[in-house]
């Protein structure tokens, strides 16, 4: 499903060039669960951003599905970036401004959704993760597993088959991040989405069916 | 210091938004600088002599004329010697004069005719010879006795070291020269710059009936200035005055219908005491625009420094989470702005330079000689430093105050503005769209007043102004008697007539739109209708017979002027259709009568003209009389040339036939007739200089409202940075957010010009009563002016907008 061959990410730096990440070769698989793991500024941020097409600064091979995602333009690469993948973010990232139901229909705009479907693909996900009763609330009137509940949401309603989560558990309660983890192994084994997440907690690890260890910008297994 | 240090890093950190704050305050800077430069000029600054804060002019007002005017001499003399509270008055009047060296041409030349105590009152010294003195008299006979300005000596005698006992030769007598003036001393009127002074008892070679004059008490001739005695006020001064001017009243109460006095500081009575009801409310009007124009320009820097404060904003936590205190912070901000309102001083000093030139030529430039020595002193110097401090605090205040009042924990969590915030959003979009509209307004009066200018180029004026070519010039002034005038005047247009290029050529006392009327109250024979003291005021010419023909004004009935018209033969005039519409309605007026003046030669209507325009484009029909100049003498004359090309081709061979007859007259307001009524107040000059003063305060008022949106744009992208982040990271397109940043522009862009339209409706529906040939709405200048804002509008907001698509979503996420 994506698979990268000796991926650099090089940023110039005064002192020299700096490797984000260097020489990374790696495969994932459709239905997979993979968890990225690491100490802090190992690179799996970066690795993700580069998985995800928001950065196109690298070098090397990125295959995903059958699309030579190195050799295409900055056009074809949005098309397939909002094809294939959801977003999840540490600290949620919902749009302050707009109410939980407007904040799942967004995704569905940009990808030119007529508005009776949004409507009620809206409805269905409200349904799924159970907060229909919050569709006209602002984030600020949620709590934090309640916004990462949305933000999970949001990033699945366009039905995407991969699922790119960074720390998506690290500003919540133990408790709420363990909802989360359930979540995703859900719509793992039920949805058969692909889901790539960055962690610190083995115990977010184990809910996934793959680890890959990042050290200074290196694969180390 | 450091933190100064640090605001000019800050300033060169970002230099597009450095400039263009800069810029924008530059321009408000520079307007409000020229403006109070005139005003200082005109206004502040005193005149050069000794005791200038107690100078005081004297005038009166009267039920012939309302506004403050001159003062007859005998009524002067009389207030001199009763006067106590005013002392060392004297009386001055301007004359031209022909003035040269002897066995030299003269030139024109403007005098004061002065009551020669003036000099000893201002204290004023001569740099060769003398002043001149009580002892040159007041009474016609004395010797005949000049003063030069250095101007004078330097540029018409070669600053020759010896003049002083030479005679010059003024108006053909000669003049003895006892003195120069020293240079900063250039007329006692102070905006004028005269050639020099002769004492009034010389009045009778200055002017036709000059020494008469100084013994009629009708004639209100002469500018009386003074000083205030020591310890008297001005009220005492204006008390004494009235008490004096009620006795004359009652002593002479024929030439003193409704006179009552004025007192006023000179510089209140600049640049003649006539303006000096209107000349505040002028100054008002034109400071509250300038003074407008400020403010928005603060409010626009205002609104760019939110902005950018608000991309500090994390900056600006940090410094308190580390302990910064709401005053250092101030402090740093109002810094930033001091040094960028620095520059911007800087920059509109130099600016306004330009901007005073540009509005300098419609400066009247009449035969007078203005004074130009003007320089900017330390009140200019002084007026800069105090606006662009007080633009600083204007625009940098609210900024530092408000970036200052940093809310750690809502900061720190990353939350939105709150309800403040919305507030201020509120406030800063009716800005934005008050800023639309006015541009709007002021571009769409631009408009109006630019095509109803060329409408009015159209209109009928009743002659042809094209391929008008004239020239002035005061044979009496040179010392010609009748005679030898009518011999000049004939050869004249002989010669000018033969020129090549030349279809006919006239003399004329009167030019039309000119800002000499000769008016005149004529006593019509038999008038049809009653009239107001049997007298009708009329416009009157002394012309030659080929005027008709050379200004291309028809003839209803009767005849023309004719050469056959002379002296010997019985007078006659030609008379327009509104004089026998006002006198005669319904009657014949070829062959009625009526007198120039009361008991004046009676004179016959031989013709009928229809009516014409003659001083205002505006003017209700004007009844007009032209008379031959054979049968009534007149000074100047003026030559009117009809030319079959470009009239300016003809101007040196007109001086050249000129000079042929002879080398010595002065000529002056040698001009095309299109170019004459280009800067007559009374024809296009109104327009003119209101479609250049709404186009430049259009283009002011635009420039503003694209950095209002602008800025606008701008703060919406900064703030909402990590929005747009996500809303990319979750797949929104450049375009989509670029048209989410722009609706918001464009949203107040379109109420802006909406309101605009209504109100440029509103404006236009004043402006067209008040100015003539101003249509109330003109839809092409209006859909123009509306699809250029609103282009301009778009760009402005698109420019930021784009940015967003610059918004890193990677950078954008992290920060956090
Ligand atoms: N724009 C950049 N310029 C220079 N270096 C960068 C840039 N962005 C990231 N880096 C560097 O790349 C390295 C990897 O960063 P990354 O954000 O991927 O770390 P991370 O593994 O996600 O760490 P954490 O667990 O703390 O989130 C870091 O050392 C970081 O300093
Ligand atoms: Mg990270």
């Amino acid at each position: 499903m994506l698979r990268l061959h000796s991926v650099n990410r090089v940023y110039p730096l005064k002192g020299g060039p700096f490797f984000a990440l260097r020489n990374i070769s790696l495969e994932i698989k459709q239905g997979e669960f993979v968890s990225v793991m690491g100490p802090s500024g190992s690179g799996k941020s970066t690795l993700l951003h580069i998985l995800g097409m928001h950065d196109s600064g690298w070098d090397g091979e990125y295959w995903c599905g059958e699309d030579a995602v190195h050799k295409l333009n900055v056009k074809q690469r949005f098309e397939l970036h909002k094809r294939s993948f959801g977003f999840v973010f540490q600290s949620y990232h919902l749009l302050d401004d707009l109410t939980v139901y407007e904040n799942l229909e967004v995704p569905l705009t940009y990808r030119n959704v007529p508005k009776k479907e949004r409507e009620s693909i809206v409805c269905d996900t409200l349904d799924r993760f159970h907060i229909v009763g919050k569709r006209d609330l602002y984030p600020n009137q949620l709590s934090g597993g309640q916004q990462q509940l949305v933000g999970v949401a949001r990033a699945l309603v366009a039905k995407p088959p991969v699922i790119l989560a960074d720390e998506p558990t690290g500003n919540l309660h133990s408790d709420q991040g363990r909802e989360i983890m359930e979540l995703f192994k859900a719509l793992n084994t039920e949805d058969g989405v692909t889901i790539v997440q960055v962690t610190h907690s083995d115990a977010n690890a184990a809910y996934g069916s793959r680890v890959i260890r990042l050290a200074d910008g290196m694969l180390v297994g | 210091m450091s933190s100064l240090r640090f605001a000019i890093r800050q300033i060169f950190k970002s230099p597009g938004f450095s400039a263009v704050v800069v810029l924008t305050l530059a321009f408000g800077l520079a307007v409000n600088t020229m403006l109070f430069g005139i005003a200082s000029q005109f206004m502040l600054r005193p005149m050069d002599v000794p005791h200038a804060d107690r100078v005081v002019l004297l005038a009166q007002r009267s039920a012939a004329m309302k506004m403050p005017h001159q003062i007859s001499f005998p009524d002067f003399r009389d207030l001199r010697e009763s006067m106590k509270t005013v002392q060392g008055m004297f009386a001055l009047l301007p004359s031209a004069a022909h003035l040269s060296a002897e066995g030299k041409s003269p030139e024109r030349a403007w005098f004061e005719m002065v009551t020669p105590n003036a000099f000893q009152t201002f204290g004023l010294q001569a740099q060769l010879g003398r002043t001149l003195l009580p002892s040159d008299g007041e009474a016609p006979g004395a010797p005949l006795v000049t003063v030069l300005t250095d101007k004078a000596w330097r540029e018409r005698f070669g600053a020759d070291p010896e003049i002083v006992g030479r005679a010059v030769m003024i108006n053909g007598q000669p003049f003895t020269v006892v003195g120069v003036m020293r240079p900063e001393f250039q007329a006692f009127s102070y905006s004028m710059s005269v050639a020099g002074f002769v004492p009034v008892s010389a009045s009778g070679v200055m002017r036709d009936q000059g020494a008469e004059m100084l013994t009629w008490r009708g004639v209100s001739a002469f500018k009386v200035m003074g000083l205030l005695a020591p310890g008297a006020t001005l009220d005492a001064a204006r008390a004494e005055a009235a008490v004096v001017t009620s006795r004359l009243s009652q002593e002479y109460p024929d030439d003193h219908k409704e006179v009552t006095s004025v007192v006023m500081r000179e510089s209140q009575a600049r640049p003649d005491p006539i303006f000096s009801d209107f000349m505040p409310v002028i100054m008002a009007l034109f400071g509250a625009m300038v003074t407008l124009v400020l403010v928005i320009a603060c409010a626009n820097v205002s609104n760019l420094m939110l902005a950018r404060t608000a991309a500090r904003r994390k900056e600006l936590t940090v410094r308190v989470a580390l302990g910064a205190t709401r005053w250092t912070i101030v402090r740093q901000l109002l810094t930033e702005s001091l040094v960028l309102a620095a520059i911007a001083g800087v920059v509109a000093w130099y600016l306004s330079d330009w901007i005073g030139a540009v509005f300098m030529q419609f400066a009247p430039s009449g035969d007078m000689p203005a004074r130009t020595d003007f320089t900017t002193g330390w009140r200019d110097h002084a007026f800069i430093i105090v606006i662009s401090a007080a633009a600083a605090l204007g625009s940098g205040l609210l900024p530092a105050l408000r970036a200052s009042r940093v809310d750690l924990v809502d900061n720190l969590k990353g939350g939105p503005g709150g309800p403040q915030g919305a507030r201020h959003h509120r406030m800063r979009n009716m800005f934005v769209i008050g800023q639309v509209a006015l541009s709007l307004v002021v571009l769409c009066s631009a408009g109006l007043f630019a095509r109803s200018l060329s409408r009015i180029q159209g209109l009928d004026l009743g002659f042809k102004t094209d391929g008008l070519l004239m020239a002035s010039f005061d044979l009496k002034l040179q010392g010609y008697d009748e005679a030898r005038a009518e011999q000049f005047r004939r050869v004249l247009i002989e010669r000018v007539q033969a020129l090549p290029g030349v279809e006919s050529a006239a003399l004329t006392s009167t030019v039309p739109f000119s800002y000499f009327i000769g008016a005149r109250n004529a006593i019509p024979e038999n008038p049809g209708v009653p009239l107001a003291n049997d007298e009708l005021a009329i416009g009157y010419a002394q012309i030659t017979p080929e005027f008709f023909q050379t200004l291309g004004l028809r003839l209803d009935r009767g005849r023309m002027i004719a050469a056959s018209d002379t002296a010997d033969t019985p007078r006659v005039a030609v008379i327009n259709q509104a004089f026998a519409d006002a006198v005669w309605p319904g009657q014949d007026a070829i062959g009625r009568r009526f007198q120039p003046w009361r008991q004046g030669p009676w004179i016959e209507v031989v013709g009928l003209t229809p009516t014409a325009k003659y001083v205002m484009v505006g003017e209700p029909p004007r009844p007009y009389a032209y008379v031959p100049l054979t049968q009534e003498a007149a000074a100047p004359l003026t030559i009117m040339v009809r030319t079959q090309g470009d009239p300016a081709a003809l101007t040196s061979s007109l001086r050249a036939a000129l000079r042929e007859i002879d080398p010595h007259l002065p000529a002056f307001e040698v001009t095309t007739m299109n170019e004459l009524m280009g800067k007559s107040a009374f024809a296009f000059m109104p327009l003119r200089m209101g479609s250049l003063m709404a186009g430049v305060q259009g283009v002011i008022a635009l420039l503003l409202a694209i950095m209002g949106l602008y800025a606008v744009v701008a703060f919406g992208v900064t703030q909402r940075t990590r929005e747009i982040g996500i809303r990319m990271a979750i797949g929104a397109q450049g375009g989509d957010v670029v048209r989410a940043m722009l609706r918001e522009g464009m949203r107040l862009t379109l109420i802006g010009i909406g309101m605009g339209l209504v109100m440029s409706a509103l404006l236009g529906l004043v402006l067209s009563k008040i100015l003539y040939g101003l249509p109330a709405f003109d839809a092409p200048a209006v859909i123009g002016v509306s699809a250029l804002l609103f282009g301009i509008a778009l760009l402005a907001c698109w420019i930021p907008a784009r940015r967003a698509t610059q918004v890193n979503p990677l950078v954008a996420l992290r920060a956090e």
